[in-house]
């Protein structure tokens, strides 16, 4: 706990410290290589302009000059010419010495003084050319051997120059090796902060990852980690075991102690887990949620060695846990499944071992382990299967009653009847009334099945009354949501719709499920007898019975189990059983009847005791309505219990 | 009422006949070819300083790229030359003295109104100063000539003109 706290504390405080010169590191670099890239791209545009250019212009012109001149040479016509274009060489000068050009031609080394020598020279020859060389045609000679060194340095110049433009780098500019010493500098800034930035998401994707993969409070590995391990395990193909470990008695840690102790309580589960099993036999360990925890063995060889570590895990857990400074016992169900027998992926293991589990669960509320079988998947596929198509077997009318009567002993008339669910199950036929129950419990079609079973017997009676027999209750067995029904109202309804009077649904109740739910009976039961709705206590002696039920539990009748009666020729304790069970019966005012009666000795026997009603194939099976006004009609109806 | 007349005469004169230019007196230092109406022998008009002076013009007050300052420069008005010559083509090529030419459409010229300038602080300019004319570009009044292409524009030492 202590370092779950403290750990992402130094992590932020290291982190705020580092990456705060780091980025402020990246984006100076980042800026100033901007700028300087910027000063590159001016450096690279500060071209020699239009400079290279004049200096070309001034070369053709001296050229131009000295071919007057020659032209002079043997026509003396043609001074005219000579003197404008010594006018025209002249003006070139200005231009190169003046304004922009001069500007642009100062960046080249020496270029302005040997431009302003060669135009000193050119004045100079002015004299020359307008009063000596009218008279002396030689002097042409003369004049142009002093213009053709400038002429050479001129297109020396515009030549070098106009390369220049184009080769750049070449140069061996202390501007340049500058911006290139920065240019590292920068350089070596931005990929260093860039790889240190790289860095830290690397290892906050390393944190990160590991966070996704380990639960919080028991830094164990979680579902995510324990997914990957699977795949990973069932793509080596080597066998392994899954466990899936269900806590017993941490709920009521968490309830009683409150979640703080609960916590704790997972931790030391967790630590126990690590280091006697983990440890000991190189399992992994996993925390699922909640208090369910997930261990994978590995090199499994045989069911025993699967067997052997559940136990193990077990024996870890029962001992005693000091929390706090509380002493808990905390047990495990476990359910186990072996890689590749009960599944070939980590999604079929898991769902498998959770089945395992759920059975290890059922089956005691101590600590246990079930190792899968796919017997297990038949009975939950049948369930579901079940489960899918009860709904549409009430709409289909695939559900039907049959009724047994209950005889008065006195005079052997039949008083009343059971109605007993039944599903002819087009594939897997006949299933059993309490399946169907628990099924409809288990999913929530009670209310529906109840519904359809009330008005059921309803028009059941009332078709035997258009049939001429007489109207007898009929008692119904309902399942323990049922009374969280508006029962009477829904059985005096159906009543109602069919014409019928009140009071001829009764109701029984079994002793397990009623006192599951006894406050809830206690406040319904009295209204039903209110309304005529008689209670019957069912299968009594059975489960988990206490004579105080009859007390607490507002019932008219008692049912006593076929289990008691199918003994008592064999069993004196059954008969004497059977005898006290009626007394007490009638001594609390309560109508008793004997369930399951086969042969005449019952029959005689339970006369004997004043048992007031019986039932049993010994009178008559559970029968289709249609056979039930036959029956009747051979019996007399009897008195109403 | 007599001026008008004889102002509207002159217009009309103008713009429906050939009217001759003087024959220039002094060195020519302008010749105007092509598509004009006004010539002296029929294809050509060619004009002296004098005459040049005559026509209206303008001063402008420049610091062009090929000097460190600003100087006055005056002359006349390319576009009131044009007009002399009774000028009717859309393009003109203007060429120097070193032959080195340009050609620049009429709009161009109608918008920006340069000079042909001949004095420069006063003083005539000579060929070895850009002279006897350079055509200005008034580029103090407008940011948008002050780059290379139109600064390219501003020919001196211009001795032809040829109207297309």
């Amino acid at each position: 706990m202590m370092r779950q706290d403290t750990f992402p504390k130094n992590v932020s405080s290291w982190k705020t410290f580092w990456l705060i010169p780091i980025v402020l590191i990246f984006f100076i670099s980042a800026l100033v290589s901007l700028i300087q890239l910027k000063q590159s791209i001016t450096i690279l545009d500060a071209r020699h302009g239009t400079s290279v250019w004049t200096l070309f212009q001034l070369r053709s012109e001296m050229r131009r000059f000295i071919d007057t001149l020659t032209i002079y040479e043997s026509n003396p016509s043609t001074l005219e010419d000579v003197h404008h274009r010594y006018d025209l060489l002249w003006s070139r000068f200005p231009v190169a010495l003046k304004g922009v050009d001069s500007h642009q031609l100062s960046k080249i080394d020496g270029a302005l003084d040997q431009i302003k020598t060669a135009f000193s020279e050119v004045k100079s020859l002015e004299s020359l050319v307008f009063e000596g060389l009218p008279t002396n045609q030689k002097l042409a000679l003369d004049i142009k051997a002093k213009i053709y060194p400038h002429l050479e340095m001129v297109e020396k110049l515009s030549l070098d120059n106009y390369h220049y433009n184009n080769a750049f780098y070449n140069r061996s500019d202390r501007e340049v090796a500058e911006m290139l010493e920065q240019l590292i500098w920068l350089m070596f800034g931005l990929i260093s902060t860039g790889c240190l930035l790289l860095l830290m998401v690397l290892r906050e994707n390393k944190v990160n990852l590991y966070q996704a993969e380990h639960d919080n409070l028991t830094d164990m590995p979680n579902r995510a980690f324990l997914r990957r391990v699977l795949s990973d395990r069932c793509a080596s193909g080597l066998p392994f075991a899954l466990h899936l470990i269900d806590l017993n008695g941490f709920k009521d840690i968490n309830d009683t102690l409150g979640h703080h102790t609960g916590d704790l309580a997972l931790q030391a589960v967790a630590s126990r887990l690590r280091e006697k099993i983990d440890e000991e036999f190189n399992c992994i360990t996993c925390r699922l949620g909640g208090d369910e925890f997930a261990i994978v063995q590995p090199n499994v060889d045989n069911e025993h060695q699967v067997t052997h570590l559940a136990l193990t895990i077990i024996n870890a857990l029962e001992e005693d846990f000091i929390i706090d400074i509380h002493q808990c016992q905390i047990g495990a169900s476990i359910g186990s499944t072996i890689y590749p027998n009960h599944g070939r992926d980590g999604s079929s293991l898991l769902s498998h071992a959770d089945i395992a589990m759920y059975q290890a669960k059922n089956n005691s509320p101590e600590s246990s382990q079930k190792l899968f079988s796919f017997k297990m998947l038949e009975k939950i596929n049948r369930k579901s299967q079940l489960q899918r198509e009860l709904r549409g077997a009430i709409q289909k009318g695939e559900l039907h009653l049959e009724y047994q009567p209950i005889i008065f002993l006195a005079d052997g008339t039949v008083s009343s009847f059971e109605a007993l669910l039944r599903w002819n199950h087009p594939i897997l036929n006949s299933i059993p009334p309490m399946e169907i129950v628990e099924v409809a419990e288990h999913y929530g079609v009670t209310k529906e099945l109840g519904v359809w079973l009330i008005q059921e017997v309803a028009k059941q009676i009332k078709t035997w009354a258009a049939q001429g027999l007489q109207l007898l209750p009929v008692s119904i067995n309902i399942s323990p949501s049922m009374y969280q029904q508006d029962l009477v109202s829904m059985i005096n309804s159906a009543l109602e719709e069919n014409q019928l009077p009140k009071g001829l649904i009764w109701i029984e109740i079994t002793e397990d499920t009623s006192i599951q739910i006894i406050h809830k009976v206690q406040k319904l039961l009295p209204s039903l007898s209110a309304e005529g709705i008689r209670v019957s206590l069912d299968d009594f002696g059975t489960g988990l019975s206490s004579l105080s039920h009859l007390q607490q539990l507002p019932i008219q009748t008692l049912k006593i189990d076929r289990s008691f009666i199918s003994r008592l020729q064999q069993n004196e304790t059954s008969r004497a059983l059977v005898k006290h069970i009626i007394d007490i019966g009638h001594d609390l005012g309560l109508n008793v009847v004997a369930e399951g009666i086969e042969e005449a000795y019952s029959d005689e026997l339970l006369k004997q005791y004043q048992c007031d009603y019986a039932q049993g194939y010994y009178y008559s099976r559970p029968m289709r309505p249609e056979l039930i006004c036959d029956f009747c009609n051979s019996t007399t109806p009897g008195k109403q219990i | 009422m007599k001026k008008f007349f004889a102002s509207l005469l002159v217009c009309l004169a103008s713009s429906t006949y050939a009217e001759p230019i003087p024959i220039p007196e002094g060195q020519v230092i302008l010749t105007l070819s092509g598509n004009i109406q006004n010539t002296q022998d029929g294809h050509t008009a060619r004009f002296d300083l004098e005459q040049l002076k005559k026509l209206p013009s303008k001063t402008f007050n420049l610091q062009t790229r090929w000097d460190d300052e600003a100087h006055e420069y005056h002359g006349p008005l390319l576009s009131s030359i044009l007009e002399h010559v009774g000028a009717k083509g859309s393009v003109l090529k203007l060429t120097a003295l070193n032959d080195y030419s340009i050609e620049i459409d009429k709009p161009y010229i109608d918008k920006y109104q340069p000079i042909l300038a001949w004095k420069s602080d006063g003083k005539t300019m000579s060929v070895r100063n850009k002279g006897p004319l350079w055509l200005l570009l008034p580029h103090d009044k407008y940011p948008e000539l002050n780059d290379e292409f139109h600064t390219g524009r501003m020919i001196w030492q211009l001795s032809h003109i040829e109207i297309k």
